[in-house]
C-alpha cells in the first residue's frame, strides 16, 4: 500500500468552453506522484500546466470539462468524486499554493485568524488549541517570531513570509501531496531561494510529496526529482531531473533548456572603445527621490544618493529586486519623474535648469520600453499608429502617408510583417506585442534607450528572441543603453557595465564580466548565488553556498 | 484612431440590438414628423370623445378625461421625452466625463477642487434645485434640461474619475508622456476611449432615469407646462383613471418602457460593437 504512488492520473481532458465550442486546454495527459517524491510540471504560458493543476481538486470554472481519472493513494479517484467530498479532501489530504501569496490571503483579517480557520475546518480545536497549531505551524515554515506575527494583517508582512503562510495553511493537515502553482514565481531570487529550501524541508520533514507547476527551469533544477513537460496541452517528456537535463529526447525540451539564459555561460559582450571626451548620454548626480507617504508615516526613499553614467552606445545595466528604486531611476532618466534633489542630464543638458522647450528637446532623443507589452500598449489603437506615436507628437510633421510608410519599416526592423499596421494589440501574442514597444521606442531614433524589465512579462523562449533583437538593434542603431532588470543572466547577456542596487542606493557597479565572476559586495554576492541555474548538479552545490550568503545578508538586516 | 465606417459597425451589430437600433430610429423618426403622423392636435378637446376606449374609430389608442388624442399626445410626448430626456444625458455626460477626466489626470489642487465642487451638487436634493430654478427662470423645457443635466452630472464625474485614476496609470499613457504627447491629446486621445464604455452604460441609464424624473417633475408642475404632452404628465394624470381606465397610464408607461429598453439595449449592443477586442482574430 505504501509504496503506491500519493497521486496518478491517467488520460487527463481537460476543455473550456468558448467560441461556440470547447477548446482543449489539456489532452490526455498521464502521470504520477510518488510518495515523497517532488515532481515538476513545466511548459510555458498555453501549456495547460495550471489547468492540470487547477483540475485535480476540480477548481476549474464551470465553463471547464474534465475528462480522464485521478487516483488518489490508489483508492480515491477524484474525478467521480461529489464537490463535498472534494472540498475534504481540498487541504486534508491535498494542500494547494497558489501564485501569488498578495491576493491569496484576505486582506481584512489578521494572518492568525485565516490560519485558524484553516486549521478548524479540518480538525475540531479549542481557539487556544488551534492558535498553539498556529504558531507551531507557522514555526515550521520558519516565520520569525511567530505568535507577533499572528496579529498583523498581510499587508504588514513581506512577500516571502506571506507565501510562508500560504504554505502553512496549506499543510496544516498536514496532507499526503502539496501541489503548489508557481509558487515564487512573484517573489525575488533570494526570497524564492529560501521557499525552495522550504518546499525541500517540509518534504523531508513530514513526508509529503509535491506537485510543483512552474516555467522556471532553474526553479525545476533546484528542487524537482522528476520533471514533465508540456506544450499546448500535450505530454512532450517525462524524466528523471538529472537525464532530462543531461539527455533531453525531445526537440521542445532541448528548445525549451537551450532557450534558458545561464548565469556564467555567455560571457559579456565586452565595451568598445570610446573617446574620453564624449558626452555621455545620461549623467545622474546625487539623485534622490523621496515620496512622502502622508501623515505620520515617514517618508520613503525610493532612491538614495545616486550617481550613474550611461555614455554613448554604451549598455549599462540596472539590477536589483523588487522596491530596490530600479523602475524609479529609469523614470528619472527618461523625465517622466523629477528627482526630490540631484540632477539629471540628458545628452549633456541638465533637465532641472532649462526651459520647457530646450527640455523637450533634449529628451526628443530618449526612448523607453516598458515592462509589459499589455499594458503599454493603447488597446483602442492601432499598432500602426502605436509604434508612429513618438513622431505624431514630435515637433516636425509627418503626413499621414510618411506616417505609414514609417509604420511599416518599424515593424519590419522588429520582424513583424509590414501589413499588421492595422491590427490591434490584442490580436497580438504577448512576444508580438512587445516587439511592437520595441519598434514604438526606436520610431524616434533614440540616442539614449531605458529598457525597463523588457522580457520579464515573456516566456523563455519568447525573451531570448526578444533580447537577441534588441541586441542587434542597439549595435545597428548605436543607441546607448540602460536596461533595467531583475535577472542578473539577462544582464551578464546584454550589458557592457552593471550597477546593482538595493534599497534606492547603488552597492556595487563594474564591468560586468567582473562584477558577476567576483562580487565584493555580500548583497551582489547573494544575488550571484541566489539566481537559479538551470542543471541540477550545479545548483545542488550551489545551495549550501546560497544559504551561507542568505544567512550573511539576514544577519545584517536585523 | 481609424474610425470604422458605419455599415461596417452596423453589419457587426447583433440582431437584438439591431431590433433596438430600429426601435430607437424609429422614436425618433415618429417624435421629428409628430405633426404629420399624428390624427389630432395634442391640446385639442373633444367633449364627444372623453374616455374613448382603445379603438374607438375616431381615437385610435382612446382618449383622456378631456377627450384629448391618446395616440397624438404619445407622438407629441415623444418630441418632448427626446428634447428633455436625451439633452440632459447628453449635457451631464459631457460636462461630467470633462470634470472627471481632469480631476482624475490632474490629481493635487485642480482635482479635488473640481470633485468637492461635484460633492456639493450631489448635495443639493433635485425636487429643491428645480424649486429654485423654476422661481427664477420659470418653468419649461430649457429649465427642466438644465436642471435635469446638472442633477446627473456627478455620476458620470465620478465614473470618469474613477476610471481616469486607473487609466492614468497605465504604461500606454507614461509611454504618450514620455514621447511629447500634450495633455489635451493624452487626456482625449489615450485615456477617454479607454474610460467610454461604462460612461454609455451611465447613459442609458440616465435617459431612463430622466424620463421618470421628467415625470415627476411635470406631476408637480415644475417641468412641462400643460396641456403640452409629455409621457411623464400623462403617467401622472392617467394614475387618477387607474381603476377604471388603465390604459391611460399603461399606454406612456409603455412607451416609456419601451423607449427606455431600446436606447438600453442599443447602447449595450454599440459598446461590444466599437470595442475592438471583441472582434475575431483576423488571421
Amino acid at each position: 500500500m505504501n509504496d503506491k504512488p500519493v497521486l496518478e492520473v491517467k488520460n487527463l481532458h481537460v476543455s473550456f468552453s468558448g467560441g461556440g465550442g470547447y477548446n482543449a486546454a489539456v489532452r490526455g495527459i498521464d502521470f504520477s506522484v510518488g510518495r515523497r517524491e517532488i515532481v515538476a510540471l513545466v511548459g510555458e504560458s498555453g501549456s495547460g500546466k495550471s489547468a492540470t493543476a487547477m483540475s485535480l481538486l476540480g477548481l476549474l470554472p464551470d465553463s471547464a470539462r474534465r475528462e480522464g481519472s485521478i487516483v488518489l493513494r490508489g483508492t480515491v479517484d477524484l474525478a467521480r468524486m461529489s464537490d463535498a467530498g472534494l472540498q475534504r479532501v481540498r487541504g486534508q489530504e491535498v494542500g494547494t499554493v497558489f501564485q501569488e501569496p498578495m491576493t491569496a490571503l484576505n486582506p481584512v483579517y489578521t494572518v492568525g485568524t485565516q490560519l485558524m480557520t484553516a486549521i478548524r475546518a479540518h480538525k475540531r480545536l479549542s481557539a487556544s488549541d488551534a492558535k498553539a497549531r498556529a504558531i507551531e505551524l507557522l514555526e515550521l515554515v520558519r516565520v520569525p517570531e511567530p505568535a507577533e506575527r499572528l496579529r498583523q494583517y498581510p499587508h504588514q508582512l513581506s512577500g516571502g513570509q506571506r507565501q510562508r503562510v500560504m504554505i502553512a495553511m496549506a499543510i496544516c493537515s498536514e496532507p499526503d501531496l502539496l501541489i503548489a502553482d508557481e509558487p515564487t514565481t512573484a517573489l525575488d531570487v533570494t526570497v524564492q531561494a529560501g521557499i525552495l529550501d522550504l518546499l525541500r524541508e517540509l518534504r523531508d520533514t513530514l513526508g509529503m510529496s509535491i506537485l510543483i507547476i512552474t516555467h522556471d527551469m532553474g526553479v525545476v533544477a533546484d528542487i524537482a526529482d522528476t520533471v514533465i513537460v508540456m506544450k499546448d496541452g500535450e505530454f512532450i517528456e517525462q524524466a528523471p531531473v538529472r537525464q532530462l537535463f543531461a539527455e533531453p529526447q525531445k526537440d521542445y525540451t532541448k528548445l525549451l533548456l537551450s532557450a534558458v539564459p545561464r548565469l556564467g555561460e555567455s560571457g559579456s559582450p565586452v565595451p568598445n572603445q570610446r573617446e574620453l571626451d564624449e558626452t555621455p548620454n545620461l549623467v545622474l548626480d546625487r539623485v534622490n527621490m523621496v515620496f512622502s507617504r502622508g501623515f505620520r508615516r515617514p517618508p520613503l526613499r525610493a532612491v538614495d544618493g545616486v550617481d550613474l553614467t550611461v555614455s554613448p552606445s554604451e549598455v549599462v545595466g540596472l539590477v536589483g529586486e523588487s522596491g530596490s528604486g530600479k523602475s524609479t531611476i529609469g523614470r528619472i532618466a527618461v523625465g517622466l519623474m523629477t528627482p526630490t534633489t540631484g540632477t539629471v542630464a540628458v545628452g549633456g543638458v541638465e533637465l532641472g535648469g532649462v526651459s520647457k522647450r530646450q527640455r523637450r528637446a533634449a529628451l526628443g532623443g530618449v526612448s523607453m520600453i516598458f515592462q509589459d507589452p499589455a499594458s503599454s500598449l493603447n488597446p483602442r489603437i492601432s499598432i500602426g499608429d502605436a509604434v508612429t506615436a513618438p513622431l505624431r507628437f514630435a515637433s516636425e510633421r509627418y503626413s499621414a502617408a510618411e506616417l505609414r510608410d514609417r509604420a511599416c519599416e518599424l515593424l519590419e526592423q522588429v520582424r513583424l510583417p509590414a501589413d499588421w499596421v492595422s491590427r490591434y494589440p490584442h490580436q497580438l501574442s504577448g512576444g508580438q506585442r512587445q516587439r511592437v514597444g520595441i519598434a514604438r521606442a526606436i520610431a524616434n531614433k533614440p540616442s539614449l534607450l531605458v529598457a525597463d524589465e523588457p522580457t520579464s512579462a515573456l516566456d523563455v523562449s519568447v525573451q531570448r528572441s526578444v533580447l537577441e533583437l534588441l541586441q542587434e538593434l542597439q549595435s545597428d542603431l548605436g543607441f546607448a543603453c540602460l536596461f533595467i532588470t531583475h535577472d542578473l543572466s539577462v544582464v551578464e547577456q546584454m550589458a557592457h557595465r552593471t550597477v546593482v542596487l538595493r534599497r534606492g542606493r547603488i552597492v556595487e557597479s563594474g564591468l560586468t564580466d567582473q562584477l558577476l565572476a567576483n562580487p565584493t559586495d555580500p548583497y551582489t554576492a547573494a544575488l550571484v548565488a541566489a539566481a537559479p541555474v538551470p542543471d541540477p548538479d550545479i545548483q545542488a552545490l550551489r545551495r549550501s553556498i546560497r544559504r551561507e550568503k542568505l544567512s550573511l545578508i539576514a544577519n545584517e538586516e536585523s | 484612431m481609424k474610425t470604422r465606417s458605419l455599415v461596417s459597425v452596423v453589419r457587426s451589430l447583433s440582431p437584438v440590438t439591431l431590433v433596438a437600433l430600429v426601435v430607437t430610429v424609429a422614436i425618433i423618426l415618429l417624435a421629428i414628423a409628430a405633426p404629420l403622423v399624428a390624427p389630432f392636435d395634442p391640446v385639442v378637446l373633444d367633449a364627444a370623445g372623453r374616455f374613448a376606449p382603445v379603438g374607438d374609430p375616431n381615437h385610435l389608442l382612446g382618449a383622456d378625461q378631456y377627450g384629448r388624442d391618446t395616440l397624438s399626445r404619445l407622438l407629441y410626448g415623444a418630441r418632448v421625452e427626446l428634447l428633455t430626456a436625451a439633452s440632459a444625458s447628453v449635457l451631464s455626460m459631457a460636462v461630467g466625463t470633462v470634470i472627471g477626466l481632469v480631476a482624475g489626470y490632474y490629481q493635487r489642487f485642480v482635482g479635488a477642487v473640481l470633485m468637492r465642487f461635484i460633492d456639493v451638487v450631489l448635495a443639493l436634493p433635485a425636487l429643491i434645485l428645480a424649486l429654485f430654478a423654476v422661481t427664477l427662470y420659470g418653468p419649461g423645457e430649457a429649465t427642466l434640461i438644465i436642471v435635469m443635466g446638472l442633477v446627473f452630472t456627478p455620476a458620470f464625474a465620478r465614473i470618469a474619475y474613477g476610471q481616469t485614476l486607473t487609466v492614468a496609470q497605465a504604461e500606454y499613457v507614461e509611454s504618450a508622456r514620455l514621447f511629447g504627447a500634450s495633455d489635451l491629446a493624452i487626456l482625449f486621445r489615450e485615456i477617454l476611449p479607454n474610460i467610454l464604455a461604462p460612461l454609455v452604460v451611465q447613459f442609458t441609464l440616465t435617459v431612463a432615469s430622466a424620463i421618470l424624473l421628467e415625470s415627476g417633475l411635470s406631476y408637480l408642475g415644475l417641468g412641462i407646462v400643460p396641456p403640452a404632452p409629455s409621457w411623464g404628465a400623462m403617467v401622472a394624470d392617467g394614475q387618477r383613471y387607474m381603476a377604471t381606465e388603465p390604459q391611460l397610464l399603461l399606454l406612456p408607461a409603455l412607451a416609456v418602457v419601451i423607449s427606455i429598453l431600446a436606447v438600453a439595449l442599443l447602447a449595450d449592443g454599440l459598446r461590444t460593437a466599437l470595442n475592438p477586442r471583441s472582434h475575431r482574430r483576423s488571421a
